[in-house]
């Protein structure tokens, strides 16, 4: 299993020793379709296609367009996906972060929670590692 | 400005320094107390360039969120108007503006998604329906073997008169007919085009080896049809659909 941090357009993605999937958006990062499936493609790399809970550190996000939204939430994204946190601080990452959720609760998909405390985001995500 | 340095520095010049920086920062340490009033004088002149440039930046910020709250309030505006192409700038400092129009644009993306989906699934129902309408329009029943009737009903334009001729050819051709009868009993107008249809209709018929009788000719739509000279020849023709289904039935025999 690579242990590496892997960079993207728009993240530095990385699979810690505690079975986690750390996903970390880049400082400004305005995410659009193609850095939503570079991500996956990446993430599904460093996961080996297993599920896999995600720590999505979003706290320092600008702007995401509805095509990369609709593809995190699409299934083919979501395969890998045991568990969703969604690290938040800022106004905008907190209000693209309840988006998100709103409209997978829409549709039913994974465990998804919004967290501020990056401790409290790893406790709950353990208790989705097998 | 003369200072006599050896007196002790008048009150009002400890105030005003307070004063000035308590407008710089709230959160200031008490400042340094000196002896010297000629540090005081210069700490005054840089308080208050200091008050100075943070009256400006307050007043660039102010003028900023000023500009922003209009171009999202033109956005608001333009999508009351069903204009949902324009989107609100969303600066770089996470201010509650720019929190807002970060929301804003993604409830319009949502907005813009649905119509369009909303619009395709409209799109696909009337296709849906118009297909079903011309099969209802256009009906062939076999009605004996070999025989199939064809009632029209109903106006027909241009898009219709193909129907029917493709319906009859496939269904003659499908049921291998030899008679098919074409009731035009509820056909309220026949004009032209209508005449030119049965004419087409029935040569097209005759090439695949079977007949056409033409029934439900009224008196004033035979007066119509001689009226604009249509050759109708190659169809035989009867006053009702009974008489016609009695004719096909003995040809077909």
């Amino acid at each position: 299993m690579q242990r590496e941090p892997v960079q993207t357009r728009t993240t530095t993605i990385r699979y810690g020793e505690d079975g986690i999937l750390y996903i970390t958006l880049l400082p400004g990062a305005q995410e659009i379709l193609a850095d939503a499936q570079e991500n996956v493609r990446v993430m599904m790399r460093l996961s080996g296609e297993r599920r896999t809970p995600l720590l999505i550190d979003i706290r320092t996000i600008k702007s995401q367009s509805r095509e990369a939204r609709d593809y995190y939430n699409s299934p083919e994204a979501l395969r890998i996906t045991a568990a969703m946190a969604l690290l938040v601080g800022s106004r905008i990452s907190s209000l693209i972060a309840n988006f998100f959720i709103s409209i997978s609760a829409r549709e039913g998909t994974c465990p998804m929670r919004i967290f501020t405390d990056e401790a409290e985001a790893q406790a709950w995500l353990k208790g989705f590692l097998r | 400005m003369s200072t006599d340095l050896g007196s002790p520095p008048d009150a009002r010049i400890s105030q005003i320094l307070d004063m000035v920086s308590h407008m710089v920062s709230d959160d200031q340490a008490e400042p340094e107390r000196s002896d010297e009033q000629g540090d005081l004088l210069d700490r005054i002149i840089d308080g208050l360039s200091q008050a100075s440039a943070a009256r400006e930046q307050q007043q660039a910020a102010e003028a900023q969120a000023e500009r922003q709250s209009q171009e999202i309030l033109d956005v608001m505006f333009a999508a009351a108007a069903q204009d949902y192409s324009q989107r609100a700038p969303v600066g770089d400092d996470d201010t509650l503006l720019d929190a807002l129009a970060t929301g804003l644009n993604m409830l319009l993306d949502e907005l813009v998604a649905s119509q369009v989906s909303t619009l395709h699934l409209q799109q696909e129902i009337i296709r849906t329906q118009d297909a079903a309408l011309r099969e209802l329009s256009t009906p062939l029943i076999p009605i004996a073997d070999q025989v199939v009737v064809m009632p029209l009903i109903g106006s027909l334009d241009s898009r219709r008169t193909q129907q029917v001729i493709e319906t009859l050819l496939e269904g003659v051709s499908t049921l291998r007919a030899r008679v098919a009868i074409i009731d035009i009993t509820g056909v309220p107008v026949v004009d032209t085009q209508v005449a030119n249809t049965l004419v087409r209709a029935a040569q097209s018929v005759k090439l695949l080896g079977a007949k056409v009788i033409l029934t439900g000719i009224r008196p004033e739509v035979a007066q119509t049809l001689v009226g604009l000279g249509a050759d109708l020849s190659s169809i035989i023709t009867r006053g009702t659909l009974q008489s016609g289904i009695a004719l096909a039935l003995r040809n077909s025999r």
